[in-house]
């Protein structure tokens, strides 16, 4: 089964009309470290030194890339889930996926397609998908696709010994 | 013979794919729109639709502000934009309505030769008509072009 | 190079072989993430007997990323405006990877059967709209009668 990123092209880095926009999201990533390494206030170097690197880069980073970078920033400050919460999503054993027929609304591909399918369950609604496709999306929302619920509002810690379980049951059931 | 056939079949395929994805003229004019609506562009220049009724989005209206230390300083240039079918994969036409003197424009017509201006002739389809302005204002700020005399401020093509 | 997802493809054939009564939506030959799309107009609205015509592209971050329509018809309602640009939520803050072109060209319908006139693009439309709503709709009337009139368009 081929993944969000393959489909989209994220990885690749052909010439191919695709190119410029994967170059320009390669360049915003580069440069969003370099800011995050050396702009925060934690980090070892004096604060003068990091304004004067911020300043430096600035100037090279086009007007409009700027522009576009802050905003995706403010974007993902606003509503978004953390890379840790993504990660904590409890995932569904391919066996205990009871509907042969149960697809992910975001792809549109049967779970069960795939032989070792990884889903993910949304904690607060239940609501599955393919924890790539999910991931994808709550890196830029933090709402459920199919209930529109903020998956963050419910339920902030997730049960840890409860995915276990069901996934013990998920093996022998 | 066929080996020359198939290459060039493959070719058009690779051309065509790499269309697939582009965004389709009227959507990628919408966001050029949008930008220059909301004003999120740099201040030295402008553009907008000539008539906010022309669901074609063929003509536009532009103005560029004279880069500064040079014969430009301080004077706002109008320039009329045309965005033809085939825009973006082609370039627009641009012409000066603010008469100027500069080697890449028709001295008559205030036409900017394509031939004569590199945005215009190295077009790529991920150029746009803010690139075309400030590109432009860039010739102006030349060391031989920002010395140029200039016609009279105000007067027209 | 990235290819069309299967997505895409998907939502293509059920559009085709389960069309929504009521709407159509093609993807251009050369094309495939670019539609043409038409819309009746719903019964008992002042759109009544019109037909749509609207453009319909899939971005690059389909689904992640809500699809960009536009109505290429002239049409005379609060929230459209005079470039055929939408107003309506599920295309921008509300969008959701759940959603289709399907539901999608469902809403913009919904949106001809209620405009909306306290949330408008159009702000000449939506105040006419306001200020005198029978009057307004009878410009819609004309309007549809003007510029969507069904025609064989071979």
């Amino acid at each position: 089964m081929s993944t969000y990123e393959e489909e989209h092209g994220l990885n690749d880095s052909d010439e191919t009309g695709n190119h410029r926009n994967t170059e320009r999201r390669e360049l915003r990533n580069e440069f969003r470290e370099l800011f995050q390494a050396y702009g925060s206030n934690n980090s070892r170097n004096g604060n003068n030194d990091n304004v004067i690197l911020l300043q430096m880069l600035s100037e090279l980073i086009p007007e409009d890339l700027q522009q576009e970078w802050f905003e995706q920033i403010d974007s993902k400050n606003r509503k978004s889930c953390s890379k840790e919460f993504i990660d904590s999503l409890p995932r569904i054993k391919a066996n205990s996926i009871k509907d042969k027929n149960a697809e992910c609304a975001i792809c549109f591909c049967k779970f069960l397609e795939d032989k070792y399918p990884l889903v993910a369950e949304l904690p607060h609604c239940g609501h599955r998908f393919d924890l790539e496709c999910i991931s994808v999306w709550l890196s830029k929302s933090d709402t459920c696709p199919l209930c529109r619920d903020s998956v963050l509002s419910h339920k902030t810690d997730i049960d840890v010994s409860k995915t276990e379980m069901e996934e013990d049951w998920g093996m022998y059931g | 013979m066929s080996n020359i056939r198939l290459r060039e079949e493959i070719c058009c395929l690779y051309v065509m794919l790499c269309y697939f994805q582009y965004s389709p003229r009227s959507f990628r004019l919408l966001e050029e729109l949008e930008k220059g609506e909301k004003g999120k562009g740099p201040e030295s220049c402008s553009y907008g639709l000539a008539d906010g009724d022309d669901i074609t989005m063929t003509n536009w209206n532009g103005t560029i502000l004279g880069p500064p230390h040079s014969n430009h300083e301080n004077r706002i240039y109008s320039v009329a934009i045309t965005c033809g079918p085939n825009y973006p994969d082609v370039p627009p036409t641009i012409k000066f309505i603010s008469k100027i003197n500069l080697p890449c424009v028709d001295d008559v017509t205030g036409e900017v030769k394509a031939s004569s201006f590199h945005t215009l002739r190295d077009w790529k389809r991920s150029f746009t008509m803010e690139n075309l302005l400030l590109d432009l204002r860039k010739e102006m700020a030349t060391p031989t072009n920002k010395k140029l005399k200039q016609p009279a401020e105000g007067t027209t093509f | 190079m990235a290819s069309l997802p299967k997505r895409i493809i998907k939502e293509t054939e059920r559009l085709i072989s389960d069309p929504v009564p009521g709407i159509t939506a093609e993807p251009h030959d050369d094309n495939l993430r670019y539609f043409n799309v038409t819309v009746e107009g719903p019964t008992q609205s002042p759109y009544e007997n019109g037909i749509f015509k609207l453009e319909l592209y899939l971005p690059d971050d389909y689904p992640m990323e809500a699809p960009k329509v536009r109505f290429l018809t002239k049409i005379y309602h609060p929230n459209i405006d005079r470039l055929g640009r939408i107003c309506l939520d599920v295309l921008k803050t509300n969008w959701s990877p759940a959603l289709q072109i399907r539901t999608v060209l469902l809403s913009i319908q919904a949106l001809l059967a209620s405009p909306n006139p306290n949330d408008p693009l159009a702000n000449d439309v939506a105040e006419d709209w306001i200020k005198n709503e029978e009057a307004a709709k009878a410009k819609a009337r004309e309007w549809t009668q003007l510029y969507a009139k069904k025609v064989d368009d071979n």
